[in-house]
């Protein structure tokens, strides 16, 4: 054996040393993870330029999944989603104007999509798909024409964090129910469920409708999946308050529940049985027109114009002095009437032969040029003429002290033949027109039975 | 002296078919070897299987010396066992687990100087520690007296899973006092590896003393050793994702967090062990050996888990753009988003969203966690006694006897590891909540605790202990004449367990919470071998042994983690093994030509899987499974002159089911249990290893340097096959061809979804070299350089596993997964001896 020396003694020392150095730096190495800023989501693309009512409306003949080919968006509340399960693979979304669902190939979408998310939805590139009656947005050769995850990411951005108050209920009772509130976020008081009590709100294997019923005998379908998570429980007993998606499909309305707590208030006395239950509100769209979206700041006349929406339909304009235009406020072409000139717009041939057996309704809005002080005049200024006949067209003055200004007005005639070749003008008097006046939206639909021939868009 | 150390190597490289005790004379070999470590640790939570290790090779059989080094890289098991049939003993004390069966070879990582020298035993041949197993046994000698006085320092570099390694080592050696001291400490490290998202990070020690007394005649000696260690998990993934990012080592585990890579799964793992065993030589002829070993293991797994949201894994696949393939655009724009980099990219985990997405549901909805990560614990404490005699009867015959003790508990459960930010958990069954919609019993993970909301550190989801007790006695007798040897040997072994539910779980109130079941099973096993010596350089040996095994607790319960419900017909394993060896020892030439056959009857499977349309776990319950290993090896050294040397070594055979054996299948969500279908197993093959595997070495060495050159050869290597693939239930409304109604697409996604995919062979080529300076004071310096893979090659599958669940309108949709092998990959190993 070799005897230990001096060097050798030190030199295992310092390679000891050197071991537990590295041993050290090895055990110090510790990995630990920062939660990472909650950054509150900014949308900072273009600004929305059309509203949900008039995207319904543009592509209302719709019949196969149609690209939606325009630098579109709409900006909107998310008012429904899939947290319970009712609602599957579908997200609703509602501004001032109306409601519309987009379908979503993703599980769990409330996850980043919460009830009160403001949201705006680039839709170039989408599709505006019919399902059941109803207009939705989608996608095109996809199951179910969903989107796909990713890619509805790509088109739909968040802005600000969620907040449940943004998605308010509309509160009507169910005789008001109409087509503009379809897809919307409503509320029913005073309700009832007869089945309440007895009844789960889906049976196991399918999903399952159940009725809701108001003191005045009125109803109407709630349906529920039997994959939410309320699908087990009990209907509940006595009458309370519902807030829930309004939806129709084909003719039948419909309530989706978002979740079990949407039935509030239950266990008050059941209210009063009585009256009769209304006729269907549903209506049926023969002709609309909402001047297109082409190009129009060369502000063409009528004659030179061909974005029209509908090809067939005859447009004229015997002053020539209207033209089509749009505004910063009213950004999709609409049709202005100059002020103390008389302007015409005469549609020729327009077809509602099949709506023959039900009284039709002519709807169009119409709003006045109110920008000077002082400015005041009567939007009976535009005369209505249908197939030759003068229609009686509402008294409304509107003044810019009364904060009329680019204030729209839905204005409804009734008593609209069911006929091929209907002609249909509006003649803005040169007299009366003291201000301008500006014309969208024209549509012939099936009559409602509102009584009301003139109210602000709501 | 030095010179004919080194053709010590090569002699015992081709010695035949016995144990034989490295020693000092072996130790040049480790320039080579033993510093070298290949292996990937386990992963036992859906990911890469165990690699076979090759940290301590022991063996002188030249096949098995290459078939744990050369072979392991291509996940090459000998013969085709499992591991569990590989038993590992430290300083006479039986180390394989009971849970699992194996031995845990991250206890000894980054202690290599600790555990060079050892027995070992090939296949079932007579040691001198144990009855032996049909997978080999080796004996790690970690007795403080037995290391060589001296120290050594290690540094190590590398590409693989870790990048830097030190170790330090000192032994004393047996003093003229009696006393022995040994420690060592080691570490491993790299904050990335060659694999995106793996780090690694440990830290050994072992620290050991021996007594000697009256000179001699006993020795006790206690070791204590560890190497914790905590590193991030590869993942497998699919042929899809690897295409998409060109990286057939991708790792969907890991994503960014706040503009850092963090994986989802991490191990931690530290477990201790301490060896008491002592030496008694009672005469010239007997000895009796016996340990005490204590060992704990505190095992973590980390893995996201998600509540009702969407499943977050980059390669789910609904996120993979193949999903979409019906549309062009949405194709080609996740395609793109997995390819693309920085912000916007698919391909990787989004924590920031996950993040997001439980604050809102922080300040929108409930505050439970939407995503969070959970760490699976499996943690075991384990007592081992073994006492072994070893006896000379006579002249000629030996006698080798033992007994062992072991009782193992087991404690799994998970944890709540990071809410991400979430309020709190709430404890219940998120599958159960789905498929039974306002039952507020079934969905509860403990009755006892109904509702109730976990936070971290808390304990959640299911806990349960196994207890498992063995007891064995053993003994073989060796005899020896001039032409002929003989050896016989049986074994008998008690062995019971039974489950403890510490939560009363909502789907199955009546048996999951407390103690279950007691499960007993009392096993034996009978060995004979023969040599016939034609001369001292030929001879010709068989062996045959017959067992029972009794099964592992983790096979035979149904749903482990929720109940105490254990398959109908659980039984003990039976095998046959049996081979012929020709072994050769000339001059120049030497090695051995064998064949064998082991027959498996009865074994027990447990198969655990997400199955993604019923919207649950499902635990597939595998019983009397039949299996047939049988084939042929070869090992064969030719030394040209002291320079040059060749090895030819390789290995044909055929490992597949025999028969078609019972299955069951039960929910995890309660929806369905004990659903009994057979699965039709027969003549598929064993997967996961290549049948064939080979290769040929050249071996250079002078004036203490050494090279060589591998050229190695595999084939026949097959996918791990699902059994819920090969239920007929699956295909009954399929008709054969020929018949009224046939559907060719259907019927061809049949016969897709029951094919084996087999995967292609190939070749690659490995390099080594390495030097040895002698300095003066017994001190050395040695360095070592090994590249695997010289071609780099980053095609080669080594493994893989079908998917269970199947669509047979998109038989392709969910496919395998497959892993791969590291391309080019290096080892570089510096040491100094003193």
């Amino acid at each position: 054996m070799q005897p230990i020396t001096r060097t050798h003694l030190d030199m295992k020392f310092c390679s000891f040393l050197l071991g537990i150095i590295l041993a050290s730096f090895l055990l110090s190495c510790d990995r630990d993870f920062e939660a990472p800023p909650l950054t509150e989501p900014v949308y900072t693309g273009a600004d929305a330029n059309i509203t949900i009512a008039r995207l319904k409306q543009l592509y209302a003949t719709v019949s196969n999944p149609a690209l939606i080919d325009v630098d579109y968006t709409i900006r909107a509340t998310v008012t429904g989603n899939d947290i319970s399960g009712n609602i599957y693979k579908q997200l609703y979304l509602q501004d001032e104007t109306g409601g519309i669902n987009i379908g979503v190939d993703q599980n769990s979408i409330f996850t980043e999509y919460r009830v009160g998310q403001e949201v705006f939805v680039n839709l170039k590139g989408l599709y505006m798909i019919s399902y059941g009656g109803q207009l939705q947005i989608g996608y095109g050769q996809t199951n179910a024409n969903r989107i796909p995850w990713e890619v509805f990411s790509f088109y739909t951005h968040k802005n600000g964090w969620p907040k449940a108050e943004n998605a308010q209920p509309r509160t009507i009772t169910l005789d008001q129910v109409n087509e503009s509130m379809v897809n919307t976020l409503i509320k029913l008081e005073n309700v009832y469920f007869p089945d309440g009590g007895k009844l789960p709100f889906s049976e196991s294997d399918a999903t399952t409708n159940r009725t809701l019923k108001d003191g005045a005998g009125r109803s109407i379908i709630v349906r529920n999946s039997n994959y939410a998570s309320f699908a087990a429980d009990m209907l509940p007993k006595g009458g309370g308050t519902v807030i829930a998606i309004l939806s129709k499909f084909r003719t039948d309305w419909q309530l989706y529940l978002r979740t079990v707590d949407d039935c509030q208030n239950f266990g008050q006395p059941i209210p009063e049985e009585g009256g009769e239950i209304p006729p269907n509100p549903g209506h049926t769209i023969y002709y609309s027109e909402t001047f297109g979206t082409a190009d129009v700041s060369a502000r063409p006349s009528i004659a030179d114009y061909n974005g029209w929406d509908n090809k067939s339909v005859k447009y004229s304009d015997a002053s020539g002095s209207v033209s089509v235009r749009t505004t910063k406020t009213f950004n999709t072409p609409h049709l202005w009437f100059p002020a103390s000139k008389d302007g015409y717009l005469t549609i020729g041939d327009i077809n509602t032969s099949a709506g023959a057996g039900e009284k039709l309704a002519l709807h169009y809005e119409l709003t006045a040029n109110l920008y000077d002080e002082g400015s005041q005049m009567n939007l009976n200024a535009m005369a209505v003429t249908v197939d030759g006949k003068e229609m009686p067209v509402p008294d409304k003055v509107v003044s810019k002290a009364n904060n009329d200004n680019n204030k729209v007005y839905t204005i409804t005639l009734t008593d609209i033949p069911a006929k091929e070749g209907l002609k249909v003008e509006f003649h803005a008097k040169a007299s009366l027109n003291t201000c301008g006046l500006r014309l969208d939206n024209i549509s012939i639909t099936t009559a409602s039975d509102e009584a009301i021939v003139i109210k602000p868009k709501s | 002296m030095k010179q004919k150390r080194w053709l010590w190597f090569f002699l015992l490289l081709a010695l035949p078919l016995h144990s034989q005790t490295t020693n000092e004379n072996g130790r040049l070999a480790e320039g080579m070897i033993d510093d070298i470590q290949r292996t990937v640790e386990d992963d036992d939570a859906g990911g890469l299987p165990q690699d076979v290790s090759v940290m301590v090779i022991f063996s002188n059989d030249i096949f098995l010396r290459n078939a744990g080094y050369q072979f392991s890289q291509f996940r090459y098991r000998t013969r085709g066992y499992e591991s569990r049939f590989e038993e590992r003993y430290i300083n006479g004390v039986q180390c394989n687990d009971q849970i699992r069966g194996m031995f845990n070879y991250a206890s000894i990582g980054a202690l290599n100087d600790m555990t060079r020298n050892g027995d070992a035993n090939n296949y079932f041949a007579p040691s001198t520690y144990s009855f032996g197993s049909i997978g080999g046994t080796e004996n790690i000698h970690m007795r403080a007296g037995s290391y060589t006085r001296g120290g050594k320092l290690t540094f190590s570099l590398t590409n693989r899973n870790y990048y830097a390694r030190g170790m330090a080592s000192y032994s004393t050696g047996m003093q003229d006092n009696g006393w022995a001291v040994t420690a060592s400490i080691g570490g491993r490290y790299s904050n990335e590896g060659n694999i995106e998202g793996v780090f690694y990070h440990n830290m050994a020690y072992a620290f050991g003393v021996e007594k000697e007394m009256n000179k001699g005649k006993h020795r006790l000696s206690f070791i204590t050793f560890g190497s914790p260690v905590e590193r991030g998990q590869q993942g497998s993934s699919y042929q899809e994702a690897y295409n998409l990012t060109d990286n057939n080592l991708y790792n969907p585990n890991w994503g960014y967090q706040n503009g850092k890579k963090r994986n989802s799964r991490v191990v931690k793992s530290f477990d201790p062990t301490g060896i008491l065993s002592h030496m008694w030589k009672i005469n010239d002829i007997t000895t009796l050996t016996s340990g005490l070993g204590v060992h704990y293991n505190r095992y973590g797994g980390t893995a996201l888990n998600w509540y009702n949201g969407p499943d977050p894994r980059p390669d789910y696949y609904r996120n993979l753009p193949s999903y979409h393939r019906e549309n062009k655009v949405a194709f080609n724009y996740y395609t793109y988003l997995w390819q693309k980099q920085g912000k916007n990219n698919i391909s990787q985990l989004n924590w920031d969203r996950l993040w997001q997405a439980n604050h809102v549901n922080n300040t929108e909805g409930d505050g439970s966690a939407i995503y969070m990560v959970e760490e699976r614990r499996k943690d075991l404490f384990e007592t081992t006694f073994n006492s072994t005699l070893n006896t000379q009867l006579s002249q000629r015959v030996k006698l080798t006897a033992g007994t062992g003790f072991k009782h193992s508990l087991s404690k799994q459960f998970k944890t709540v590891d990071d809410l991400l930010g979430a309020n709190y958990l709430r404890d219940t069954d998120k599958f159960a909540e789905r498929d039974f919609p306002g039952d507020k019993q079934t969905i509860q993970n403990d009755l006892n605790r109904p509702h109730r909301n976990v936070y971290e550190g808390d304990v959640f989801g299911y806990d349960f202990r196994y207890q498992v007790h063995s007891a064995d006695l053993w003994f073989q007798q060796e005899h020896s004449y001039r032409y002929i040897d003989f050896y016989f040997g049986s074994k008998l072994k008690y062995t019971q367990f039974r489950r403890e539910g510490m939560m009363r779980n909502g789907r199955y109130p009546d048996n999951s919470y407390g103690k279950g079941k007691v499960h007993s099973f009392t096993d034996y096993a009978l060995k004979g071998g023969l040599t016939y010596k034609f001369s001292g350089r030929h001879f010709l040996t068989a062996n045959a042994v017959y067992q029972t095994i009794a099964p592992l607790v983790e096979n035979v319960y149904i749903s482990p983690r929720i109940t105490d419900i254990a398959a109908a017909n659980i039984e003990s394993m039976k095998l046959f093994s049996a081979d012929l060896n020709y072994i050769f020892s000339l001059p120049s030439l030497a090695g051995r030509v064998s064949l064998f056959t082991t027959r498996f009857y009865d074994d027990m499977k447990h198969f655990s899987y997400y199955h993604d349309s019923e919207r649950t776990f499902v635990n597939h319950l595998l019983t009397d499974i039949d299996k047939v290993h049988h084939g042929i090896e070869a090992g064969i050294n030719y030394r040209l002159n002291e320079t040059w040397n060749f090895d030819l070594i390789g290995s044909t055979a055929e490992y597949y089911y025999d028969n078609n054996p019972e299955g069951v299948i039960s929910y995890e969500n309660g929806k369905g249990t004990g659903m009994a279908e057979k699965v039709y197993m027969k003549d598929y093959y064993v997967g996961g290893t290549p049948q064939t595997m080979g290769t040929f070495g050249i071996n250079f060495f002078r004036n203490y340097w050494f090279l060589n050159l591998n050229i190695n050869g595999f084939s026949g290597n097959y996918i791990e096959i699902s059994p819920l693939r090969r239920l007929a239930s699956n295909y009954s409304g399929i008709l054969p061809p020929g018949t009224n109604g046939f559907d060719e697409t259907l019927y061809d996604a049949y016969r897709h979804l029951t094919n084996q995919e087999k995967f292609g062979g190939g070749y690659t080529l490995d390099f080594g070299i390495g030097k040895i300076w002698y300095l003066p004071h017994r001190s050395s310096v040695n360095f070592n350089l090994t590249v695997n893979n010289l071609l780099n090659r980053k095609d080669i599958r080594t493994g893989g596993y079908e998917q269970a669940r199947i669509n047979l309108d998109y038989p392709d949709r969910f496919a395998s997964r497959y892993f791969y092998m590291q391309g080019l990959n290096c080892f570089f190993n510096l040491s100094y001896r003193f």
